[in-house]
């Protein structure tokens, strides 16, 4: 129980990769089931490169990662200093229309949502953000 | 990521294994675009993916459309668990056909 990882890095693909496996590694060794795990590596790449993207504008700055296991659930949480900004903005995904309609993107934050019990956003004091993420454990 | 590609009966076969990542997929990508200009119709075997993010399913939409846009069709098979989760999840199924069978694959995919 409790905290299994505290990462902390500039924000680039090799970062992000490198934090990727790292959740996905821990998640194993913590006992988690396989859906979880990769869920919970899916989430860490999808808002990490998001920070990366957007909220850096592809230019990198600073990018804390952290995992911890509670009584029934994992809890990431993923803090930068980038412009603020809220996941409930990020516009719907397509994922219904036809291809003539449908732009190609957009799915990073649909597929989080979907695969996440609960995400919460905060503004940190320094006035980045703080995105939190929980995955109930199923086993 | 690997990939492998062959003729299957008139129908191109991409086979790839591994992980499809914001890492591997720009690199699929830009290896299926090199052959998808005298693709007409395709499928891709999934079975070997162990991992699809949403960089990768971009990568799977952006290859289909191209060969769409040409009166072809790609065909996906045989995606696992969770990486068939992440394809119905983002709607995949509702401009390509996401199958489990080799032959019904390969039909599909001449039929147009």
């Amino acid at each position: 129980m409790g905290e299994l990882l505290e990462l902390q890095g500039e924000a680039s693909t090799d970062t992000i990769a490198g934090f990727v496996n790292r959740v996905a590694e821990e998640c194993s060794r913590a006992g988690a089931d396989e859906e979880s795990c990769y869920a919970l590596k899916l989430a860490v790449e999808e808002v990490c490169l998001n920070v990366l993207q957007h909220g850096y504008q592809g230019k990198g700055g600073p990018l804390d990662v952290t995992l911890a296991n509670e009584a029934d659930r994992f809890v990431v949480t993923i803090t930068d200093t980038a412009p603020p900004f809220s996941p409930e903005a990020a516009p719907p995904a397509d994922v219904e229309s036809d291809w003539e309609s449908r732009p190609i993107g957009g799915l990073g934050w649909h597929l989080v949502r979907q695969m996440m019990d609960t995400i919460q956003h905060e503004i940190t004091p320094a006035g980045g953000n703080k995105v939190t993420l929980t995955k109930l454990r199923t086993s | 990521m690997e990939m492998t590609t062959s003729d299957l009966g008139g129908v191109t076969r991409i086979t790839i294994h591994g992980s499809l990542d914001f890492k591997s997929a720009p690199d699929l990508e830009s290896r299926i675009a090199s052959i998808a200009d005298t693709v007409t119709s395709a499928v891709i075997d999934l079975t070997h993916i162990d991992y699809l993010s949403s960089i990768g399913v971009r990568a799977l939409l952006a290859t289909g459309k191209a060969i769409a846009s040409r009166g072809g069709k790609l065909v996906l098979l045989n995606p696992q668990d969770v990486v068939r989760t992440v394809l119905f999840t983002t709607g995949v199924n509702h401009v390509m056909p996401i199958v489990f069978d080799s032959d019904e694959a390969n039909r599909l995919a001449s039929a147009g």
